[in-house]
């Protein structure tokens, strides 16, 4: 009895304890409520109807070519999606025309393509063939076509053939990137960022890359196909940013989407043909990024051949914009070594270059989770930055 | 076990809340910042004081973004009244940032505030001179909007006046310079003549002609002639948005139905009511009572295809007005337009309806946050 008696009472402070817990909402809602239903739209293509085939040729050719319904794509994502599994959200997989004013949610998730980048580069006697797709995990607001949360994904595949890719070659590849098994898959990735998502049911504070400059001292470092087009190097930059800010830190980040934005709307075609426009809320933090310089170091010479370190300078800006507080503003460095044999004559310095900038991008975001004072030393040139980095690190937290 | 019954029933309270939260639509939010001064130590209740001042600012600035003097008017008269209260107009609200500057003594704080938009909308309108007057005393309105697609379009080509002035000067400067001279020489067998001359004549002509070339174009309007719509939709969503906002609306149906006709065969062919017709609708509204006439139109223009997302677009230009009839003279009491209004839909019938519709609710609400600003009753 006495000890019916203690456990009654001890319970019965438990409970007290989870109600004051939960009246001070320290309770993260995953451990709350149900798991927010989430309606699936598919396969998406971000940016206008009309510029579908001019943005994304390769995928939107194997998208047209295929008569079924739902598409392969559609299917393959669906197959993916299946037996998924998330504590904050639960997928409805071919439900979404069916929601409407009494459902029980109005968030829809899309796989949403946002770039299809193909470039070959004649280097020595060899072609470089790079083709990048880049997509967005991206939630939103069916009732107010609006972007509740975006995780951004890339991958990225790099061929070199001894004869110019032809166009079926490429085509290949593409689809090897969506269906395939080339090591990358970017459906692959999507699924393992739908994984690490923690989906809130009111995302409280929003964070976006909004601007990135592009000084004139980076410009020397550029290949020729980005020195007269400021605009992609810009949203490489800017997405490349957000991709790594989300998923080292494990928050939703507003699409950049400069180029494919009207105003603040983000016009998005789902693959059954259905097409929405969809508001971009106003962010809470911006980040303003400049491309500062790149730089090429001999570091180390021998008879086998040479080491260059290259460097990359990427200035880093966060700021609440109403107010202008800056809670980080820095320029962070990184140097890669990468040995050139003795006997080859031609270097790709771009591919060196790009390499270096986003393990810096990489390396920062993930610092951002524990700052140190030796790593704000080494990238930022001063070990008193690290109180920014941490004065950085506690509005990502808020964002979560 | 009585409290863990009640710690597990606002535990599934508290889940269905945070489920249906995404349900409903997400409310607007506004910006807010504001800083205040504090003596000694930064305390609890001068965060508090910021707080509360932030959200005021945020509200502020919501209503300013509309960019709507009309609206601005209206929050101006119930200002007080809200912030005394704001925590009710005011869902909820977000610290963005905080600056303590403790030389100074000041803190500044910057918040994300969710707006309670229906019940702002709501205490603007409640405050209206309209909604405060009581049934039988309000003013009654009526609408008289009429909704017109191209039916025709004459077009006149341009008549071109020209003039050319052309002035002709000569001047004519001659010199005639003549040197003679005779010899007579005689001698014992002959006589020997001489007669030379010389002559040299000069003559310069200056001939100047010059034109001046003018004159005007004379463009002429087209000549539109309008197909006349139906008008429900519009009727009824106009006359939704006036009688939430308090207003009486009198039924178009109570007019002559040859007035109506007159009002239909003026804007079939014009953008503005003949002067006989309108004198007609004045002595009509007089006759009934009613002090506030609003006339206009609702002019559906070509369709295209929004180059965003592939669907059709129409575009609809509202032009409305406001007559008040009161004593001898009638003057206009609000404007609307000229303004376009869009809509989207996958056919043109639906993207025409949906941009009558969104055009139709938004110069109502104009209107009545025009006379609202005007204290009509």
């Amino acid at each position: 009895m006495q000890v019916f008696t203690r456990t009654r009472l001890l319970l019965a402070k438990l409970s007290l304890l989870v109600f004051a817990f939960m009246a001070a909402g320290f309770i993260p809602h995953e451990t709350l409520a149900d798991p927010l239903p989430v309606y699936f739209g598919g396969f998406a293509f971000v940016g206008d109807y009309s510029a579908k085939n001019k943005l994304y040729p390769h995928t939107a050719a194997l998208m047209d070519a295929d008569t079924n319904k739902p598409s392969q794509f559609d299917r393959d994502l669906q197959r993916r999606l299946q037996s998924f599994n998330n504590a904050t959200f639960s997928l409805e997989l071919n439900k979404l025309g069916a929601l409407g004013p009494k459902s029980p949610s109005a968030t829809a998730l899309a796989f949403a393509l946002d770039r299809e980048t193909v470039s070959i580069e004649r280097i020595g006697g060899q072609y470089k063939l790079l083709v990048e797709l880049s997509a967005q995990a991206l939630f939103f607001d069916f009732k107010e076509y609006a972007v509740v949360a975006s995780f951004p994904m890339t991958v990225q595949y790099i061929d070199l053939k001894k004869h110019e890719p032809t166009s079926a070659e490429i085509q290949s590849i593409v689809r090897d990137l969506y269906l395939g098994n080339l090591g990358v898959n970017i459906f692959d990735e999507f699924v393992g960022t739908l994984k690490n998502v923690s989906l809130s049911p009111s995302i409280s504070r929003r964070i976006r890359v909004t601007a990135v400059s592009i000084e004139e001292e980076s410009r020397l470092a550029l290949p020729e196909s980005l020195k007269s087009d400021d605009a992609a190097l810009q949203a490489f930059i800017a997405r490349e940013f957000g991709k790594y800010l989300s998923k080292n830190q494990h928050i939703p980040v507003l699409p950049y989407a400069v180029d494919t934005a009207v105003g603040k709307t983000m016009a998005m075609r789902i693959s059954d043909g259905s097409v929405y426009s969809l508001k971009i809320p106003q962010e809470d933090y911006a980040i303003q990024l400049g491309l500062v310089k790149f730089k090429k170091v001999e570091f180390q010479k021998t008879a086998a051949g040479s080491s260059f370190i290259y460097g990359a300078f990427l200035r880093v800006k966060a700021v609440e914009p109403l107010s202008g507080v800056a809670y980080f503003d820095a320029t962070i460095k990184n140097g890669a070594t990468k040995i050139i044999p003795m006997g080859q004559d031609v270097v790709d310095d771009w591919a060196a270059h790009q390499e270096s900038l986003l393990a810096l991008i990489d390396s920062f975001t993930k610092q951002l989770s524990n700052p140190e004072a030796e790593w704000a030393e080494t990238h930022t040139g001063t070990k008193s930055n690290v109180g920014n980095m941490k004065n950085f690190a506690k509005v990502l937290q808020s964002c979560k | 076990m009585q409290i863990i019954k009640t710690a597990i029933t606002i535990f599934v309270i508290v889940g269905v809340a945070l489920s249906t939260a995404t349900a409903d639509a997400a409310p607007p939010s506004a910006k807010g910042i504001v800083t205040v001064n504090y003596s000694g130590k930064l305390s609890a209740s001068a965060k508090q004081d910021a707080m509360q001042k932030a959200k005021i600012n945020a509200l502020d600035r919501y209503i300013n973004d509309f960019d709507d003097q009309p609206k601005e008017r209206n929050y101006s008269l119930v200002r007080n009244q809200i912030i005394a209260s704001i925590d009710s107009y005011v869902l909820s609200a977000l610290v963005l940032s905080e600056q303590v500057d403790e030389k100074a003594h000041s803190y500044t704080l910057t918040i994300r505030a969710d707006i309670n938009d229906g019940k702002l909308e709501n205490a603007m309108k409640d405050s209206s001179a309209m909604a405060n007057t009581a049934n039988g005393e309000k003013s009654l309105i009526i609408f008289v909007f009429v909704a017109r697609q191209q039916k025709s379009v004459q077009s006149f080509d341009d008549k071109k006046y020209k003039r050319a002035d052309i002035q002709h000067g000569v001047t004519v400067n001659e010199n005639v310079n003549r040197d003679t001279t005779e010899s007579e020489k005689v001698g014992k067998s002959k006589v020997v003549t001489g007669d030379s001359g010389k002559a040299t004549y000069n003559a310069e002509h200056d001939a100047t002609v010059s034109a001046t070339t003018g004159g005007s174009i004379v463009k002429r309007a087209d000549l539109v002639e309008w197909d006349i719509a139906q008008t429900a939709d519009i009727n009824t969503v106009t006359a939704g948005v006036m009688t939430n906002a308090g207003y009486d609306v009198v039924d178009t149906d109570n007019l002559e139905p040859a007035l109506m006709q007159a009002i239909r065969k003026d804007y079939s062919g014009s953008n503005d009511l003949s002067p006989a017709t309108t004198q007609s609708l004045i002595a009509a509204a007089k006759s009934l009572d009613i002090p506030y006439i609003a006339v206009g139109t609702l002019d559906v223009g070509v369709r295209d295809i929004d180059p965003a997302n592939g669907r059709i677009r129409v575009y609809v230009k509202v032009n409305e007005r406001v007559l008040t009839a009161r004593g001898r003279l009638f003057k206009t009491a609000a404007a609307v337009g000229p303004v376009d209004f869009q809509g989207e839909g996958p056919s043109e019938d639906i993207a025409r309806t949906d941009a009558l519709k969104t055009a139709a609710r938004a110069a109502a609400e104009q209107l009545m946050n025009s006379l609202n600003a005007k204290g009509v009753q």
